[in-house]
C-alpha cells in the first residue's frame, strides 16, 4: 500500500515527461526539416570562423607555399606550390612539385568553404571548436566536423589573427587522414608586384611558357596564363531543362552528397556537376556520348553494382563509368571508394523500351523515306 | 418417338431425295404422329420466316432478333439433331425438333418435356466444327457467318504479325546510341575540380595527358 502511493506520482511524473518528449519530437517532425534540429548542435562560433575564413581568402594577401596531400592504404601522393595572393588579382602559382608539373599561372579568388558546402557541412556534420594550435609557426584556431557518433570527419585550422584557412583535412570513419591541404609555409607580405622570375608570381601579361601550346588547356588556362572556373553557371531553371532533355543530373548522391553548383564549358558539351557533404568535393562531369575505351588503358576496370568502372587512383580519385548515351567522370578528393561508388550509382542504361522502340523506327523511316 | 426420325425434318427442309420423299410422304398418310409433328414443325418454320420479314416493313420491331440471327436459329435443328447423332443414338435423333425456341411438346407427344439441364444443349452444336458437321444446305445466314470468322481471324492474325515485326526491327534498330564516341578531357576535369573544391588547380600525375608532352619553362 505504502508502496504504491509512492510510485504513483512517480508514475505519472514519467508519463508527462514521456508525452512531453513525444509532443516535441512530432514538432519537430512536423517542421520538416529535420537538419535543422541537426544544425543546432553546430556551434555557431565555428561555423562563423569558416565563413570569415571564406571571406579572408579573398581578402588576405599572403605569399608561401601550398601543399596537397592524399592517401591510401599503400602510399600518399604530394603536389606542392609556391603561391602568392593578391586581393583584387587573385592566386598566382609557381610551378610545383611533386605532384602535376604546372607552368605559373593565376586563378581566381577560391575558398575550400563557400557559403553553399557550409550549409552541407553544418546538415551533415556538427561543427564545433576544438583546442587551439600552431600551424605554420602561427596560432590557429581549430574547427572540427564530427559525424553523429562523435568521430571527427574533418578539420580545419584558421589563423587566429588573419582569419585566413591555413589548413585542412578529411578524416575516413576508421580516423585515417585522407587528404590534407593548406599552407606548408605563409608569409603576410604584400607581394612583389613586378617579380623578375619564373615560378613564384611569374609577370602577368606574359603567356608562361607551354600552357598556352597544350592542347586541352585553352579552355581553363587562357592566354595570360589565368586558370578560370567554368563561366557558364546553371541556375535552377537550366538544370531543369537539361533534364528534361535527358541529363541526367542527379539532386544527391550516395554518401550524403548534394549538387551545390553545376557549370558548363565554353563549348557547351560538357557539364560539371559539383556535389559536396561539407567536407568532400566530389566533381561529376558528364559529356554525351560513349565511352572510347581505347585511351582508358592503364585504368584498373572494375565492376560495380553489375557496371563496368574505370577506376585510378593518383593524387585524386578517378572513376569513370559511362551508360545510355552519357560518359561520366567522377573526381574526388574522398577515399577511392567514393569515387566508385559514385560513378556506379549514377543513372545508366535508362532507356525505356518505348523509347528504343520510338529510335529504332525513326531510324527505319528514315532509311525507307526517300525524301529524307 | 417418332417414327421418320430425322428423315421428318429433312423432309419439313425439303432436303429429301425424291425416292426417300415419296416413301416419306407414303407413311405420313398412315401415321397421325409423324403428320402432325411436320404440321407443327410447318407452323413453326413459317412463324420464323414471318418474323424474318417482319423487320423489314415493320416500324416497331426493334425488339426483334436480326434476319441473321433468325436464319441461324432456322437452320439449328439440323445442327441439334447432328450433334444429338454425334452424342451416340445414331440414326435415331432423340430430340428432332429440338431448338432454342422449342415447340411445346404436343399433348400426344412421345417424348417428355425437356428438363432445363437439356435447354443448354443446343448453344453446343453452334460451336461444332464445320467438318462435324452433316451435309449441310441451310439457309446462307450460317454460312456467312462462318466464313467471316475466320477472315477476321487472318486480318488480326496479320496485323499483328506486322506490329510485333515492326517493333521487333525497330527495338533491334534502335539499340545504338545516336551519341558519338569520346574520351574524356581529364586535365581540364582535374583544374575545374580543384578550381571549384579552393585547391591548387594540380593536374593529376598519372592520369594527365598534359604530363606526357613536355612542358618547357617560359622565358
Amino acid at each position: 500500500m505504502i508502496a504504491r502511493t509512492v510510485t504513483r506520482p512517480g508514475r505519472r511524473r514519467s508519463v508527462l515527461v514521456c508525452g512531453l518528449a513525444g509532443l516535441l519530437a512530432l514538432a519537430a517532425a512536423l517542421s520538416g526539416d529535420p537538419a535543422a534540429t541537426r544544425r543546432a548542435r553546430s556551434d555557431p562560433g565555428a561555423v562563423g570562423l569558416l565563413r570569415a575564413a571564406a571571406d579572408a581568402a579573398r581578402r588576405v594577401p599572403y605569399e608561401g607555399r601550398r601543399f596537397f596531400t592524399t592517401w591510401n592504404r599503400s602510399r600518399s601522393s604530394t603536389f606542392s606550390a609556391a603561391v602568392s595572393h593578391t586581393p583584387g588579382d587573385g592566386v598566382r602559382y609557381g610551378s610545383g612539385t611533386g605532384g602535376g608539373i604546372w607552368p605559373a599561372h593565376t586563378v581566381q579568388d577560391t575558398a575550400a568553404v563557400t557559403r553553399a558546402t557550409l550549409d552541407l557541412l553544418t546538415r551533415n556534420y556538427s561543427v564545433i571548436r576544438a583546442a587551439d594550435t600552431a600551424v605554420c609557426g602561427r596560432r590557429a584556431r581549430v574547427v572540427e566536423a564530427r559525424r553523429e557518433d562523435g568521430s571527427p570527419a574533418g578539420r580545419f585550422w584558421v589563423d587566429a589573427e588573419t582569419g585566413l584557412m591555413l589548413r585542412r583535412e578529411l578524416i575516413d570513419a576508421t580516423g585515417r587522414r585522407v587528404v590534407a591541404a593548406g599552407f606548408s609555409e605563409i608569409s603576410y607580405t604584400v607581394p612583389a608586384k613586378e617579380p623578375g622570375s619564373y615560378g613564384l608570381g611569374a609577370p602577368r601579361g606574359v603567356p608562361p611558357g607551354g600552357t598556352a601550346r597544350l592542347p586541352g588547356l585553352a579552355e581553363t588556362t587562357s592566354a595570360t596564363g589565368t586558370a578560370t572556373v567554368w563561366d557558364d553557371r546553371l541556375d535552377r531553371a537550366e538544370l531543369a531543362g537539361l533534364r528534361d532533355e535527358g541529363w541526367p543530373v542527379p539532386r544527391d548522391l550516395p554518401g550524403r552528397l548534394s549538387l551545390h553548383d553545376a557549370r558548363r564549358d565554353s563549348v557547351g558539351d560538357t557539364v560539371h556537376l559539383s556535389y559536396s557533404d561539407g567536407l568532400a568535393a566530389v566533381s561529376v562531369f558528364v559529356q554525351r556520348g560513349t565511352l572510347d575505351q581505347r585511351v582508358m588503358s592503364g585504368w584498373q576496370r572494375v565492376v560495380r553494382h553489375g557496371r563496368t568502372v574505370f577506376r585510378r587512383e593518383s593524387l585524386r580519385r578517378w572513376a569513370v563509368s559511362a551508360g545510355d548515351g552519357y560518359v561520366y567522370t567522377v573526381l574526388t578528393d574522398a577515399p577511392q571508394g567514393t569515387a566508385d561508388t559514385v560513378a556506379a550509382s549514377l543513372p545508366h542504361e535508362t532507356t525505356s523500351f518505348g523509347t528504343r522502340v520510338s529510335r529504332g523506327a525513326r531510324r527505319l523511316l528514315s532509311t525507307v523515306n526517300p525524301f529524307d | 418417338m417418332s417414327c421418320l426420325g430425322e428423315r421428318l425434318t429433312a423432309l419439313v427442309d425439303g432436303e429429301l431425295g425424291h425416292e426417300e420423299r415419296d416413301r416419306a410422304l407414303a407413311h405420313l398418310a398412315r401415321c397421325d404422329r409423324c403428320r402432325s409433328e411436320v404440321a407443327s414443325l410447318r407452323m413453326l418454320k413459317g412463324r420464323l420466316r414471318e418474323l424474318a420479314e417482319q423487320p423489314a416493313r415493320d416500324e416497331g420491331a426493334g425488339d426483334l432478333p436480326s434476319s441473321d440471327f433468325l436464319s441461324r436459329l432456322l437452320s439449328m435443328p439440323a445442327a441439334a439433331s447432328a450433334a444429338s447423332g454425334d452424342a451416340g443414338s445414331g440414326d435415331v435423333a432423340t430430340e428432332p425438333t429440338g431448338g432454342p425456341l422449342g415447340t411445346a411438346p404436343t399433348p400426344d407427344s412421345p417424348w417428355p418435356p425437356r428438363s432445363p439441364v437439356r435447354h443448354a444443349r443446343p448453344a453446343r452444336p453452334l460451336r461444332t466444327s464445320p467438318v462435324a458437321r452433316p451435309r449441310d444446305t441451310r439457309p446462307a445466314g450460317r454460312a456467312v457467318a462462318l466464313q467471316v470468322q475466320p477472315r477476321r481471324r487472318y486480318l488480326v492474325m496479320g496485323a499483328a504479325t506486322l506490329f510485333l515485326g515492326l517493333g521487333a526491327a525497330s527495338y533491334a534498330v534502335g539499340g545504338g546510341d545516336e551519341a558519338p564516341t569520346i574520351s574524356p578531357a581529364f586535365d581540364k576535369h582535374a583544374v575545374e575540380h580543384a578550381l571549384t573544391s579552393g585547391d591548387a588547380p594540380v593536374t593529376d600525375p598519372l592520369t594527365d595527358p598534359v604530363n606526357q608532352v613536355q612542358v618547357s619553362p617560359g622565358p
